[in-house]
């Protein structure tokens, strides 16, 4: 007979299949670009139809801004910084910084390189979260 | 408690968690500035983290307005939202943690009539004890 225990573990089942699906979903576009270049090393040839050319606002990772764009992008409410020749939107960190926001504010807009490199030079959770946060190449 | 306050306490609860949920879950970047800054050394962007605890309220809350654990489920989701209340702090952590100290009352009742953990203890075969 099915009693509270059955239906709390069904609970917890679409609690964490949730979890998963929103991990998997919004997985770092770092990955989504592994999986389409192996996709693509798996394709079949292709035919002689040109293909759409996608403009810089349909890429995520692809695209490549001068530090001029970068310097577009200057507040706390739309912060783009370069740093070791990539750039990062900074936007949705700032107010998570574990080491304050004003430390974020201060990279926004310019090549953050120096700063950010004095502070976590050799950190791989540093580097790990900032990667999420990568919209493209510094040129 | 009197059963009749209970329920309206958890269902008004449930809907409370529930609206929240689904917020946070369809519009993560509108709660970005909420999230505390120690989540910033989790390599998780804020938006998915935001998701995740969407997810959680929403689930939780149906699991409160079901009545399923039902003082189990309570306590947590009444010392996640104390938790968020101590985070947010001014008027609008005073609101949450009144609201979290509303919701660990209902851990300290007993489960109203309505809840499943009620309905369906009710209905399991007593067993007859002999004299």
């Amino acid at each position: 007979m099915i009693n509270t225990r059955h239906l709390g573990i069904i609970g917890l089942i679409l609690l964490f299949t949730g979890f998963g699906v929103i991990i998997f979903e919004g997985r770092p576009s770092e990955i989504l670009e592994r999986e389409a270049e192996s996709a693509l090393s798996n394709a079949p040839i292709p035919s002689t139809t040109p293909t759409p050319s996608t403009t810089p606002s349909e890429q995520t990772n692809g695209t490549s801004y001068t530090i001029a764009n970068v310097a577009t992008h200057a507040t706390k409410s739309d912060c783009w910084s370069a740093i070791n020749g990539q750039v990062y939107d900074l936007t949705s960190f700032v107010s998570r910084h574990p080491g304050g926001a004003k430390r974020i504010e201060n990279l926004c807009g310019i090549d953050g390189s120096d700063m950010f490199s004095r502070q976590h030079k050799n950190s791989k959770r540093v580097q790990s979260t900032l990667v999420l946060l990568k919209i493209g190449s510094l040129i | 408690m009197n059963q009749r306050s209970t329920l309206l306490i958890r269902y008004s609860l449930t809907a409370l968690f529930l609206w929240f949920g689904f917020q946070q879950l369809t519009d993560p970047s509108s709660w970005i500035t909420f999230l505390p800054s120690w989540t910033g050394y989790f390599p998780i962007p804020g938006e998915m983290l935001i998701q995740l605890n969407g997810w959680f309220e929403i689930v939780a809350a149906t699991m409160l307005g079901l009545g399923i654990w039902t003082r189990l489920v309570a306590g947590v989701l009444g010392l996640h939202l104390i938790g968020i209340a101590a985070s947010v702090g001014g008027a609008v952590g005073m609101r949450d943690l009144a609201l979290g100290l509303c919701t660990v009352a209902i851990t300290l009742s007993h489960p109203d009539a309505q809840t499943l953990d009620q309905r369906l203890k009710d209905k399991q075969p007593v067993t007859p004890t002999t004299s």
